[in-house]
């Protein structure tokens, strides 16, 4: 289903949209970098790891899947023709999470391969005509179940995850373009 | 009398070669003795009784595949309304609809809540999809508020009314209270109720911006 091929798209750009125009250099921190987790009092990659980011990225990854196959119904078998390079995908995207939030600008996933944290999104999401509803639906069904499910408590979700992704120029960003 | 009893045997030998003539395919075909459905039959009649035999057996295989009773969901039926019942629910509603992926799903925006068997939050749009038959398998709304208190209590009356008519809900997370959903952006309460073919996912999220309120219902092949 492209939906969630966007959605997906567009949680990396939602949290790079801050990174656009940078030099990518090692000094570089993420939009989420100064946020402080109540558990911690401590960003989000110091408090949980580039473990744990790789476990909510995968739950991303395994949610979506269940949403888009809904339940093994007709829509099972053509949801993921739209995504030609999944392993780059979720590389991408995980590189990103750890940036945003407190993490290095470059990681190597469990593929072996290094990715980029800062990415500029603008182009991937131009002509995508998300809608507001469709990037709610998102949030609501795949990051927010994601990160609880990944074992983060609510109120860190709240103080450290949320408002790098609730900020409105970020949503901005992403719907409508 | 041994005559007789000659040409009676030989009677018989032709009439037991044509009976046997007369039911093989090759020669049924040949004689163009096919039914509606375009299979060849027996031209006696015995054969269209064992193909409504079949059809039976076969609509009562297709039947055992499908939930035991009918899953409400919304005002429809999962499993029974067909794409032509959402046309009509759609232009009885002024709902705007449009198909995507090949016409596997169906979304609705602006869907007011009574189109929707309720009254209170319109849905910001649902998606129907159905399966190769035309058929809704799933239906999925997005509603959201500025408050917390209709999303709320939209999320506990529907909670209310899937455990009266599904039970306790096979997974229950977070506080959906006022207070609890106020508590925070992406603070979340979620419910799940699976029963025999059908799993219902109600969840009600602080957006930050806002209040979210999602269903899933679906008819889960058995």
């Amino acid at each position: 289903m492209r939906f969630f091929q966007f959605m997906a798209v567009s949680l990396v750009g939602i949290m790079s949209l801050v990174a656009c125009g940078d030099d990518g250099g090692t000094t570089q921190t993420g939009p989420g970098a100064a946020l402080k987790c109540t558990s911690s009092n401590k960003n989000a990659f110091d408090t949980y790891g580039v473990t744990a980011f790789v476990a909510v990225n995968e739950k991303i990854f395994e949610l979506a899947t269940a949403e888009l196959t809904g339940n093994g119904t007709a829509n099972l078998g053509t949801s993921f023709n739209d995504v030609t390079d999944f392993p780059t995908f979720k590389g991408r995207l995980a590189a990103f999470l750890v940036f945003a939030y407190g993490g290095p600008t470059k990681i190597t996933y469990t593929d072996g391969v290094s990715y980029d944290g800062p990415q500029d999104m603008a182009a991937i999401h131009a002509g995508m005509a998300i809608t507001p509803a469709q990037y709610d639906y998102f949030v609501g069904t795949i990051i927010v179940p994601a990160l609880t499910a990944s074992g983060v408590p609510m109120a860190d979700v709240s103080s450290c995850f949320a408002p790098t992704i609730v900020d409105p120029a970020f949503k901005a960003s992403i719907v409508g373009q | 009398m041994k005559r007789w009893l000659g040409a009676t045997g030989a009677t018989l030998g032709v009439l037991t070669i044509a009976g046997v003539l007369v039911h093989l395919p090759p020669v049924q075909r040949a004689m163009g003795w096919r039914n509606a459905a375009g299979e060849v039959i027996c031209p006696i009649g015995f054969t269209p009784e064992r193909t409504t035999l079949r059809a039976t057996l076969e609509e009562a295989a297709r039947d055992g595949a499908r939930p035991a009773n009918p899953q409400p969901a919304l005002g429809f039926t999962l499993d029974r309304t067909t794409r032509a019942d959402l046309v009509t629910w759609a232009a009885r509603h002024g709902v705007r609809c449009s198909e995507q992926h090949g016409g596997a799903t169906l979304q609705c925006l602006d869907v007011p809540a009574v189109a929707l068997g309720g009254d209170g939050l319109a849905a910001n749009a649902a998606w129907f999809e159905l399966d190769a038959a035309g058929t809704v398998q799933r239906i999925k709304t997005s509603r959201r508020a500025a408050e917390v208190a209709p999303v709320a209590a939209w999320f506990r009356a529907t909670e209310q009314a899937l455990a009266s008519r599904a039970g306790v809900p096979t997974l229950a997370t977070g506080d959906a209270s006022d207070a609890g959903l106020a508590r925070g952006a992406f603070q979340q309460a979620m419910v799940e109720h699976r029963t025999r073919g059908y799993r219902a996912v109600v969840r009600a999220t602080n957006l930050g911006d806002g209040y979210l309120l999602t269903e899933s219902y679906a008819a889960v092949p058995l």
